[in-house]
């Protein structure tokens, strides 16, 4: 686990249409382990690893590039801004956050989410996101020159790691983004007699709208969507290691490929509602084969996640040794047809 | 100056998704007058292309032809049409209104939306609103037979009766289906300026099925495949007592920062900033995720396009009667113009969303 870039990474701005300083971090770190990068025209970046067969079929391999964030919708006299969330977070979570603003200027301001509520008196009970505004400690002056409507907030945390325990804001998707890199570096020597573009996909977490451009650029044969899945609720824990998705709202895994899978890497399975970039792989264009996989994440969607650099280690060796079973025809074996007789 | 004659035909039109035939048939023929050539996407989206065969981006506009209205679902017995509605209505701001059935073969009648008599309803009663399944149309007649008699049959199409108004600061219009006929309007009139000149090929789509989820949309930029597009659509004003929120009524074309299914990209709005600062076209902001726009299925056809909504605030969009000033309406087809003109492969580049 590198850790140290894990934390640049998550240290970076990245909010759902506004990711270029994460995506430039990994473009550069993607650069020498791959023959080409490719990018759609929403932002998305993928890695592309050629293979020498004429007759290669393409594997995909997609995490997200964007976090949940918010969008300021005013900037009022007093100096306070009123907001929208771009992702569905619930709106308690976000009170008395720290975020940060980037402004036209590409410069970063950071502030408070809070309420007209005393802390130490009141009950502080937030309904809905209308309760909240962000407050900066500028004037209503100063912050009408530097903010404006439209400018994009994500969290503001600070990364930890304490015995292979890492705590961050942004590790969904960063440590996925991470797992993506490490892959790339551990196959780096290796030759396949498939294509493997393997990247993150702009503006996926507000609703996978880079996910369908990537897809239609890659036109991949079968995918594998890395996510993270929230622990609460207890059905997994951190530890857990690989953690594979047998259903979601927004998708149902291919048969063919999640037994595959499933029986060549130790996987715990999960049955959730939230979707991912499987959700428009598998449906856009003529049909792509899709399963998704990843690891597990306290309090996903916060300001302040948490899991295990060994659950992401482990997900880096699985789709390693996955990869080495793969070939051409077995990744067109999952599919079921191109539409053609 | 806005031709209100020539806005308030296009609004008068009756046109709800799907039954945007004589919409699309009438601005085709407007097109056609201006020297444009026409297509029509599978769904009957009209698509005018003007300089198609010039260097540059092909840069593509987007307003939807189909305004907000119902189908006749069931006739009763004693002649009251209960209604299917095709796109999002509140009963609220329904009962009480006049409405147009309008007939297979054009024939157009008016009809009373029914509502329960006011004298002696129980408080919780008047508490509540009807819900949008139980409105019913009234047409004045006996019976079933009657209805039959005059040619209204199921499945027929039902839409707000029209009523265009200049209001006292004759700024202020009010009609029905400014959502989206102002963005057809917008998008003519740009058409006609821009005659005689010469630009990057610009493709102005009328498109179809906007209120049930952005279908014609989809379609049209299928058969377009713009580098870059606009789609031109109403955004709620919040400068009454009912709505408060930063955009106004005469402050300007709106560019939308973000509506349910796209955000706008950044350089992209700084360019246009740019373009109104440069031409001193007067221009607002919205911060609004609770509606959609055709942006929502352009901007991510293909391998994504260069997209953003431009708006015109409106109050009681999805009304009888919404509202607008026609400084936004001039500010818009202004800023459509100079956005044609401006657009060339150098200026594609510069808001291309590379790394």
């Amino acid at each position: 686990m590198n850790t140290e870039r894990l934390k640049t990474l998550c240290n970076s701005f990245g909010v759902s249409s506004g990711e270029q300083a994460a995506a430039r971090i990994l473009q550069e770190s993607c650069k020498p382990l791959c023959d080409e990068l490719r990018y759609d025209r929403l932002g998305s970046v993928f890695a592309i690893k050629r293979s020498e067969n004429p007759k290669a079929a393409t594997l995909m391999i997609a995490s997200p590039l964007d976090e949940p964030g918010l969008m300021i919708s005013e900037v009022k006299k007093d100096g306070t801004l009123a907001f929208i969330p771009l992702e569905s977070i619930a709106p308690s979570s976000l009170l008395h956050q720290r975020v940060r603003i980037l402004t036209r200027e590409d410069t970063y301001i950071d502030g408070v989410i809070g309420m007209d509520k005393k802390t130490l008196e009141d009950s502080c009970e937030v309904k809905s996101a209308e309760d909240l505004f962000i407050t900066c400690g500028l004037s209503g002056e100063e912050a009408g020159e530097r903010i404006h409507p439209g400018d994009l907030a994500g969290y503001a945390g600070t990364f930890t790691e304490q015995d292979g325990i890492l705590m961050a804001k942004a590790l969904f998707p960063r440590i996925l983004n991470e797992v993506i890199l490490e892959l790339l570096e551990k196959i780096r020597d290796e030759e396949f007699d498939f294509h493997l573009a393997a990247g993150c996909t702009a503006q996926s977490v507000i609703g996978y709208r880079g996910t369908k451009t990537a897809a239609y650029v890659i036109r991949p044969d079968a995918a594998i969507a890395l996510t993270a899945f929230d622990t609460a609720k207890r059905k997994i824990q951190l530890g857990d290691k690989v953690i594979l998705g047998y259903y979601d709202k927004q998708m149902l895994p291919s048969q063919a490929f999640l037994r595959d899978f499933a029986g060549r890497v130790e996987t715990k399975e999960y049955f959730g509602l939230l979707g991912n970039d499987g959700s428009f792989i598998h449906k856009t264009l003529k049909g792509t084969p899709s399963i998704s996989t990843g690891i597990a994440v306290d309090h996903l969607g916060s300001a302040n996640e948490i899991c295990k650099a060994g659950d992401a280690d482990a997900l880096t060796d699985a789709l390693a040794s996955y990869l080495r079973t793969l070939d051409s025809e077995k990744i067109m074996g999952f599919g079921m047809g191109d539409g053609h007789g | 100056m806005v031709d209100l004659k020539r806005l308030e035909r296009i609004c008068a039109v009756p046109g709800i998704s799907s039954f945007e035939q004589e919409i699309g048939r009438i601005l085709e023929e407007e097109y056609r007058g201006l020297g444009l050539t026409c297509r029509k996407d599978g769904l009957g989206s009209v698509i005018a292309a003007k300089c198609e065969d010039r260097p540059g981006p092909k840069m593509m506009i987007a307003a939807h032809m189909d305004e907000v209205g119902f189908m006749v679902e069931a006739i009763d017995e004693n002649g009251f049409l209960k209604l299917r509605p095709v796109g999002s209505w509140w009963s609220h701001l329904v009962l009480g209104q006049w409405y147009t059935v309008v007939t297979k073969d054009n024939r157009r009648y008016p009809a009373l939306m029914g509502s329960m008599a006011t004298h002696g309803l129980p408080a919780e009663i008047r508490n509540k609103t009807v819900s949008i399944e139980d409105v019913y149309l009234d047409l004045g007649v006996e019976n079933r037979e009657e209805v039959f008699s005059l040619g209204i049959d199921t499945g027929d199409m039902v839409v707000p009766w029209t009523h265009f108004e200049v209001m006292q600061n004759p700024k202020y219009v009010s009609c029905k289906a400014f959502d989206d006929r102002i963005g057809n309007y917008i998008m003519l009139e740009a058409a006609g300026r821009l005659r005689g000149e010469v630009h990057t090929p610009l493709y102005l789509a009328n498109t179809v099925q906007e209120e049930p989820g952005l279908r014609g949309a989809r379609t049209a930029t299928e058969c377009v495949h713009p580098d870059i597009a606009f789609a031109i659509d109403t955004t709620l004003a919040g400068d009454t007592p009912a709505n408060q929120n930063i955009c106004s009524l005469g402050k300007g074309v709106v560019l939308s920062m973000i509506d349910s299914n796209s955000i706008a990209p950044r350089k992209l709005v700084r360019y246009v900033e740019g373009i109104c600062e440069k031409h001193h076209i007067d221009y607002q902001y919205a911060v609004f995720n609770k509606g959609g726009t055709d942006s929502g299925n352009i901007h991510k056809a293909f391998d994504g396009v260069i997209n953003m909504t431009l708006s015109i605030p409106i109050r009681y969009m999805h009304t009888n009667h919404s509202m607008i000033h026609t400084d936004d309406v001039e500010a818009c087809i202004r800023l459509v113009c100079e956005l044609a003109k401006d657009m060339s492969a150098e200026m594609s580049s510069v808001v291309a969303q590379r790394l």
